[in-house]
C-alpha cells in the first residue's frame, strides 16, 4: 500500500520536474525534425521511389537517428528524474522522506519510476516518428526493387538482426528496436541512480555518468574488437552483420545487477544516522 | 606559474585522454602497415574522415573517431569555472579590479589544459607508432605541418566547446551547460553530412578541426589515402574562423560575469 501511495508520488513529481518537459521536448524535436526533412526530399516525389514508413523511421538509417543512438540516448534519460536522490541527499531533504515512510520502500519506489520514466522517454519520441512516416509514406513500397535489389526481398536482410520479423512484420520489428531503445534509456536512467548511492560526487558526474561509459564502451570496442561489441549497433534497425541478440540483453542483465546491487548496498541496507 | 595554479585533480583528470589514444593507435596502426610513417599515422588518426563520407559505417566512425575524445574532454572540464565560483566567488571579486580578469585567467587555464590534453594523446600516438609499427618520419616538414595544424585546429576547436559550457555554467548550473553543449556538438556533426554536397559545407563549425578536408598542397601527397578536399578551404581560413569565435564566446562570458550576482546566486548543482 505504502509502495503503491510511493509510486504514485513519484510519478506525479516526475510529471511537474522541468527536466522532465526539457528532455521530452528535445527528444520530440530530434525526431519532428528528420520528418520534416524527409517531407522535403520526397515532396513531390514519384510514390514508387518512396521507401515504406518502417524504413523511413529515424532508427532505422538516418543520420540524425545514428547521432542519437550514439551520444544522446544514454545521456537524456539521465537527466529526466535520476538525480532527484542526489539532490534529496544534498539538500537533506530525505531526512523528511525517510521520516515519513520506510527509507526501503522509497528507495525501490522511485528505481521503479527512474526506470519506467527512462524507458518513456525514449520510447514515446521513437513511436512517434514512426506514426509521423505513415503520413508521406507507404506501408509498403516497391523502391527497393527498382534499386537494383531482388524483386523477392524489400530491402537486404542478411545483415538483420531479427530477419525473419522483419520479413513478415517489419512494423513489429521497428516496435522491437524502439523496445530495444527504451531498456538502454532505462538502464541509463537506473546507473545514473545507482551512481548517486555512491556520494561525494556532482551532480554532472551523476547524470553524465551512462554516458561517458557508454560512449567509451562503443568507442573501444568499435576500434578494437570489433563492431559487433558496440552496443549502438544493436540499435539499428538498418543492421550490422555478425551481431549477436544474446550480447545484448546480457549487456543490459549486467547492468541491471551492477545496478541493483549498488542501490542494496548503498542504499537500501546501508544504515544512515535515522536508523541507527 | 600558471601550473601551479592549476588543481592538480585537472592534470589528473586529463590522463583519460591516454587510453583514447592508446585506442585509436592500436586500431590504426595495421592500416599503415604498408607506409610505415608517422605523416599517414596522424592524418588517419586525428585528421578526420576521408570525403566524401560514402555510407553509414563512415559516418559513425567519423562520430566516434572525432567527438568521443571532445565529449569526454568538455565532461572532464566542465566544472572548471564553477567550481571555482561556488566556493570563493565572493573573495575572488570583492578583491579583484575587474570581473573580466579572473575569467581571462580562467581561460588562458583552460586553453592550456585542452592543449595539453591532445598534446598528451599525441605524445602516446608517437609512442605507440614507434613501439607497435616501428614507424618513421618520411617527410620531417610535412610530419611538423600535420602535427602542429591537427593540434591548432584540435585544440582550438575543442577550446570553444569547453568555453561554451563552462561560461553556460555559471548560468544554469553544470547539467543544463553539459546537455546544451553535447547538443551543439552532436548537431554540429550532423551539419556536415546533411550539407555534403554544398560549398556551405566549410563555413559549418565541424569542418574547421577536420585537416584532410582543407586544401593544403603540404597534404597533396597524401590525398590517395586521406580522400578528397574542399576547394579553397584553407587551414588559414579555419584558424581565423576559430579565433573569431572564440573572441566571441569570451565576449559573451567575460559580460556575463560583469553582469553576475555574487551573493546568493544558488545553482542546482
Amino acid at each position: 500500500m505504502e509502495f503503491t501511495r510511493l509510486i504514485r508520488t513519484e510519478v506525479h513529481s516526475l510529471l511537474k520536474r522541468r527536466e522532465f518537459l526539457i528532455v521530452m521536448t528535445i527528444n520530440l524535436v530530434w525526431m519532428i525534425v528528420p520528418f520534416l526533412m524527409d517531407c522535403m526530399k520526397y515532396y513531390q516525389t514519384e510514390i514508387t521511389y518512396i521507401p515504406p514508413a518502417n524504413e523511413l523511421w529515424v532508427g532505422f538509417h538516418n543520420h540524425m537517428g545514428e547521432a542519437y543512438y550514439l551520444f544522446l540516448l544514454p545521456l537524456l534519460p539521465a537527466l529526466v528524474y535520476a538525480d532527484t536522490h542526489y539532490l534529496n541527499l544534498k539538500t537533506g531533504m530525505y531526512k523528511n522522506i525517510y521520516s515519513r515512510c520506510r527509507k526501503s520502500t522509497y528507495i525501490l519506489a522511485k528505481g521503479v519510476v527512474i526506470l519506467v520514466s527512462g524507458f518513456i522517454i525514449v520510447f514515446l519520441p521513437l513511436l512517434l516518428n514512426q506514426l509521423l512516416c505513415f503520413l508521406i509514406a507507404p506501408l509498403h513500397s516497391t523502391r527497393n526493387s527498382l534499386g537494383g535489389w531482388p524483386a523477392y526481398t524489400s530491402y537486404p536482410t542478411y545483415t538483420l538482426l531479427f530477419e525473419s520479423l522483419f520479413l513478415r512484420k517489419p512494423y513489429l520489428h521497428n516496435f522491437l528496436y524502439m523496445a530495444m531503445a527504451g531498456l538502454l534509456g532505462s538502464m541509463s536512467a537506473l546507473l545514473s541512480y545507482a551512481v548517486s548511492f555512491l556520494g561525494g560526487q556532482s551532480r554532472l558526474i551523476v547524470v553524465a555518468t551512462p554516458m561517458i561509459i557508454y560512449v567509451v564502451w562503443n568507442f573501444t570496442a568499435a576500434f578494437l574488437l570489433g563492431e559487433e561489441y558496440s552496443l549502438y549497433a544493436y540499435l539499428f534497425g538498418g543492421g550490422v552483420a555478425d551481431l549477436m541478440p544474446s550480447y545484448f540483453f546480457l549487456c543490459m542483465a549486467l547492468c541491471l545487477m551492477v545496478c541493483l546491487a549498488i542501490i542494496f548496498m548503498k542504499g537500501v541496507f546501508k544504515k544512515d544516522e535515522l536508523h541507527n | 606559474m600558471r601550473i601551479h595554479r592549476i588543481h592538480k585533480t585537472y592534470f589528473f583528470k586529463l590522463l583519460i585522454g591516454i587510453f583514447l589514444a592508446l585506442v585509436v593507435g592500436g586500431s590504426v596502426i595495421p592500416s599503415v602497415s604498408e607506409k610505415p610513417y608517422y605523416e599517414y599515422l596522424f592524418l588517419i588518426s586525428y585528421g578526420g574522415i576521408r570525403l566524401p563520407v560514402e555510407d553509414v559505417w563512415a559516418y559513425i566512425n567519423l562520430l566516434l573517431d572525432s567527438l568521443v575524445s571532445q565529449i569526454l574532454l568538455i565532461f572532464l572540464l566542465a566544472n572548471y569555472m564553477s567550481d571555482d565560483f561556488s566556493t570563493c566567488s565572493v573573495y575572488i571579486f570583492t578583491r579583484s579590479n575587474r570581473k573580466g580578469a579572473w575569467f581571462l585567467h580562467k581561460c588562458t587555464d583552460l586553453f592550456f589544459l585542452v592543449a595539453l590534453y591532445y598534446i598528451l594523446q599525441f605524445a602516446v600516438l608517437i609512442v605507440v607508432g614507434r613501439v607497435l609499427g616501428r614507424l618513421t618520419i618520411s617527410d620531417p616538414a610535412a610530419f611538423w605541418h600535420i602535427v602542429l595544424s591537427e593540434l591548432a585546429l584540435l585544440a582550438m576547436f575543442s577550446f570553444c566547446y569547453v568555453l561554451t559550457v563552462n561560461v553556460l555554467s555559471l548560468k544554469m548550473g553544470t547539467h543544463y551547460a553539459y546537455l546544451f553543449t553535447v547538443l551543439l556538438v552532436v548537431v554540429f556533426s550532423v551539419l556536415p553530412m546533411l550539407f555534403q554536397n554544398s560549398t556551405a559545407v566549410k563555413f559549418l563549425p565541424f569542418s574547421q578541426s577536420m585537416l584532410v578536408w582543407h586544401d593544403s598542397k603540404e597534404l597533396a601527397l597524401y590525398r590517395d589515402f586521406v580522400g578528397s578536399c574542399i576547394p579553397h578551404f584553407t587551414i588559414l581560413f579555419s584558424l581565423l574562423y576559430l579565433i573569431v569565435l572564440i573572441g566571441i564566446l569570451l565576449l559573451i562570458g567575460i559580460h556575463l560575469v560583469n553582469n553576475m550576482e555574487i551573493m546568493g546566486s544558488e545553482r542546482k548543482d
